[in-house]
């Protein structure tokens, strides 16, 4: 099999079709995982070009330009055949649009001084931590993703298992007690879950890992 | 591109505690009220409602250009 069926499914269900409630959903799903990612991003973009202090709605609109940005490029073409990593296709964009922000507000304010004296910080954050926290985003996005795509390979009751122990950290023998299974069931439905995340996990695009 | 079924390295416990850690503060971050906001606007931007009135991604919209 050289195609990777199943991470790819959400990007594919984010296309306008006729199931309106679905593609609704998958943009939902879509949000859920990278909206957090993408904000760390364009702040972290902000920064990189001298913007230490963006405010929330300056950082929301262009938040939302970013994911506009992203529907309409996923209507236009196969993102699924695309050949950028999707980190680095949405870090892109989250660079673009810090920069028409940056440019559409000089133009509107000639002669603006970037900085609010009295909200910069005395110590900017350093560049090397401002990445380590755009790292530590796309992780996570990476693992929900991950869970995602679990989530719907595997019966409800296997996930809700696996989500207790291996993601809540809740100890196997009360989930055992909890759900009246012997702690044999809970161990074998973590295994088969573990055992799908592995092949998630080695058919996720190359592109998508860290 | 890695396409195989070819077992993968377990993940250590070390490694399942940095997923635990990530996996709760984004699940924190969902419930926030910016997120829901935020998701609620993205929601009318795709179905074409006017939510962005007076923003600046309107500006945009209305001048792609500018």
């Amino acid at each position: 099999m050289s195609f990777p069926t199943t991470p790819r499914t959400l990007l594919g269900r984010l296309k306008r079709n006729a199931d309106d409630a679905l593609w609704q959903s998958s943009w939902d799903e879509f949000f859920d995982i990278y909206h957090q990612a993408v904000r760390v991003c364009v702040v972290h973009s902000f920064a990189r070009r001298g913007w230490h202090t963006v405010t929330e709605s300056d950082a929301d609109d262009v938040v939302m330009r970013v994911f506009q940005s992203f529907h309409e490029a996923q209507e236009s073409f196969e993102l699924e055949d695309a050949k950028g990593r999707l980190r680095q296709f949405l870090t892109t964009l989250c660079q673009r649009r810090v920069v028409d922000f940056m440019r559409s507000q000089r133009r509107h304010n000639e002669g603006r001084v970037w900085f609010d004296s009295d909200n910069h910080p005395d110590v900017p954050e350093e560049a090397s931590t401002l990445d380590g926290r755009v790292d530590e985003a796309f992780r996570a996005a990476r693992s929900a993703l991950l869970f995602s795509v679990l989530r719907e390979q595997t019966s409800p009751r296997i996930f809700m298992i696996f989500e207790s122990v291996k993601l809540n950290g809740r100890k196997p023998e009360d989930v055992a007690r909890e759900l009246g299974v012997t702690r044999g069931v809970i161990d074998n439905s973590i295994h088969k879950a573990m055992a799908k995340l592995r092949v998630i996990a080695a058919k996720l695009p190359e592109e998508d890992k860290e | 591109m890695k396409t195989t079924d070819e077992p993968i390295k377990d993940f250590t416990e070390e490694e399942w505690e940095f997923i635990r850690r990530d996996h709760a503060l984004l699940e924190e971050f969902q419930a926030s009220p910016l997120h829901l906001k935020a998701k609620a606007r993205l929601r009318e931007i795709l179905s074409g409602s006017p939510s962005t009135e007076g923003s600046s991604l309107e500006e945009e919209k209305k001048n792609p250009e500018g």
